[in-house]
């Protein structure tokens, strides 16, 4: 009854303070379909795609879309074999990159949350965000590219692109001087 | 901007995959690093769009009911926001008020009477809802100090509606608040209700002689002196005829203040003797633009406060404006906080004989009192302002002009005072504070006949020679006390 009662109360607080949740229908059907392609996956190890469907399906409902992107792909480095992308994008991994970037994407434009006016700003920033990650590691896995430095680009590129943003952000709302100072 | 924990837990999920990535060699948790950024960017970039456009549409005002206000009153301050569109998310407003400022809450219901409608919140701070498009809160600032006071710019608090991202910035303007001391307002200074404009002017002397300003022409008489002739009137006239001069003296001011309890009458800052202290220090002014010694005795209930003797020099005349500056009069220590006064000996001899001719057990009782002891004559030797006017104008040499500054409670004693003061050539000019108008008093009809009272009492002061006799306080309660009694007047015709 407790736990009842703290959950209206949080979601009164919510209500009031106009926070939504990053879940959709869209995002749900998405992580279903990210799940059941792992667990289609015919190569690597079985029982691990299973929970790793499994837990793409849970982190989405428990956690966030963000989450069960991460655990997805995690997954999939659990069951696919290290040099999966060497030779190629295989169908099923595409397969289980659409569920969890139509996850990521459905959270992005969901209506309710201020997208900025821009819905299709967001698909556009993710997809290349996605997309950009993907290529820099089918380079790496190529040996075009050392994998540190990938990954250091993959957050090198995301910490200034945060940061840039924050300082627009300060200059447009006439807080400069105050912070540099 | 500031991210919440949320944010961090995310960004750490970023570095962690790509960690892992190099870590075990696994170029497809990168995709999911990539991923989770370009999501967390979408969010980050949302979120300052829109509180870039809120910011630019929010409109928040910051009102006071008063712009200036004395030490002790309070004003009542009004923080509304609001914006053309429905708020993307919950906005949250504080005001900031300076140091100094004492804060507390308003009456809702008062503000929502009187200022806006939509006041539904009290405090420093408010709330605008997702959704909702104004917002308003009020309340009360009270500043014990005087001074000018600047309330910041109020701040806007916002978090995004996934609760990665905050937000705060200034919105709104500043608001200045202006805090004046208390002290008397619109201090009068007159006789029977009409303003005088030079209280302190110059003093008529009757002798001529060596001088400046000329009084006029006479015939010439042996003795006189041939710089003094005037040709012009000699040729005009066909003798020789002499310009008068007003002689110049040098007359010492004393200043003769009344710090006794009874002077504490009056709201606080605007008690008799703060109205009082006004007309001193004038006088200090007068008396430093004429270049005339001053003397300064201030007199408590036990005796003489401050004795500084007449002086010329500009130390002086600051020591003097320090020392007045620096007085309060005494607190009632009268357990009944009554005070008594002294009656004349005109009004003891003539009861003494009234109780003499009187064949009664009460007359009987009485006459022993009256019989053994002059209660008078104790009694005014007793009072400090009649002991210190007598003990210290002797000790004056040449011509003195007392500035005696008083009430009207102790009429006997500065009945006495003004006999003393006025002694040979000496003048006297008396600035009186009618206890009517500083009382509380809300019948306006009684305190005019105190009033009236007092006029009497002034008049009679005032024809005596040598006297001067003005009254001191507050310009509006002589005002409204004058035109309770015209009304009273006309109401009588009419009725």
């Amino acid at each position: 009854m407790a736990g009842h009662a703290d959950s209206e109360a949080g979601a009164e607080r919510r209500k009031r303070d106009g926070l939504t949740t990053d879940r959709t229908k869209l995002g749900g059907a998405s992580a279903l379909l990210a799940a059941v392609a792992l667990i289609g996956l015919t190569e690597g190890r079985p029982l691990v795609a299973v929970l790793g469907g499994l837990a793409v399906v849970a982190s989405w409902l428990l956690l966030a879309p963000t989450s069960a992107f991460a655990l997805g792909h995690v997954a999939l480095a659990a069951v696919l074999p290290a040099n999966a992308l060497a030779s190629g994008v295989p169908l099923e991994l595409l397969a289980v990159e659409v569920g969890l970037v139509g996850m990521l994407l459905a959270s992005a434009t969901r209506r309710g949350v201020d997208a900025g006016g821009s819905v299709a700003l967001a698909v556009g920033v993710v997809l290349a965000w996605t997309f950009g990650g993907g290529a820099l590691a089918w380079i790496a896995a190529r040996s075009g590219l050392d994998l540190w430095l990938a990954g250091a680009l993959v957050v090198g590129a995301s910490g200034l692109a945060a940061y840039g943003l924050h300082r627009y952000q300060l200059v447009s709302l006439g807080l400069v001087g105050e912070t540099d100072e | 901007m500031g991210v919440t924990r949320r944010f961090w837990g995310e960004a750490g999920l970023v570095v962690v995959l790509a960690g892992l990535a190099v870590l075990f060699a696994r170029p497809i948790l990168l995709v999911g690093a990539a991923g989770v950024a370009g999501w967390l960017l979408t969010r980050q970039y949302a979120f300052v769009r829109s509180v870039s456009k809120v910011s630019s549409d929010l409109a928040v005002a910051q009102s006071a009911s008063k712009g200036a206000l004395r030490v002790g009153d309070e004003s009542r301050v009004l923080l509304d926001a609001e914006l053309p569109q429905p708020a993307p998310f919950t906005i949250d407003f504080e005001a900031n008020p300076p140091v100094g400022l004492e804060v507390r809450e308003s009456d809702t219901d008062e503000v929502t009477e009187n200022d806006a409608d939509e006041v539904a919140e009290t405090g420093l701070r408010a709330s605008l809802s997702a959704g909702q498009r104004a917002a308003a809160t009020a309340f009360a600032v009270r500043c014990p100090l005087a001074g000018a006071f600047e309330f910041d710019r109020p701040t806007a608090s916002v978090t995004d509606r996934t609760g990665r991202f905050r937000a705060t910035f200034p919105a709104g303007s500043e608001l200045d608040l202006t805090v004046n001391p208390r002290g008397p307002r619109n201090v009068h200074v007159g006789a029977g209700g009409e303003a005088v404009q030079a209280p302190f002017g110059e003093y008529a002397s009757d002798d001529t002689g060596p001088g400046f300003e000329l009084t006029g022409i006479r015939s010439y008489v042996p003795g006189d002196e041939v710089n003094h002739i005037d040709w012009n009137a000699t040729a005009r006239l066909g003798e020789p005829h002499v310009r008068k001069f007003e002689t110049t003296t040098e007359r010492a001011s004393v200043l003769l203040v009344d710090c006794r309890s009874s002077m504490a009458d009056g709201a606080e800052g605007e008690t008799k003797f703060d109205y009082v202290r006004q007309v001193a220090l004038a006088v200090v002014e007068h008396a430093r633009d004429r270049g005339d010694p001053l003397a300064l005795y201030a007199v408590g209930d036990d005796g003489l406060l401050v004795d500084q003797s007449p002086t010329t020099t500009e130390e002086g005349y600051r020591l003097i404006e320090r020392r007045l500056r620096a007085l309060e009069p005494e607190e009632i220590t009268d357990d009944s906080g009554k005070r008594t006064e002294a009656i004349s000996p005109a009004t003891a001899r003539r009861r003494a004989q009234r109780l003499h001719g009187e064949d009664s057990a009460f007359a009987d009782r009485l006459e022993p009192f009256f019989a053994d002891a002059d209660p008078y004559v104790e009694r005014v030797t007793d009072d400090p302002l009649f002991r210190v006017a007598r003990t210290r104008l002797d000790q004056l040499h040449g011509a003195v002009t007392v500035v005696a500054l008083t009430d009207d409670t102790r009429r006997t004693e500065t009945r006495e005072v003004t006999k003393i003061a006025r002694r040979g050539d000496d003048h006297l000019r008396a600035f009186l504070t009618p206890t009517a108008l500083f009382e509380d008093e809300a019948d306006l009809e009684a305190s005019y006949d105190r009033y009236a009272d007092f006029e009497r009492f002034r008049r009679e002061l005032a024809n005596l020679d040598r006297v001067t006799a003005f009254e001191v306080g507050p310009g509006d309660r002589v005002e409204a006390l004058l035109a309770a009694n015209r009304m009273q007047k006309r109401a009588r015709r009419g009725a």
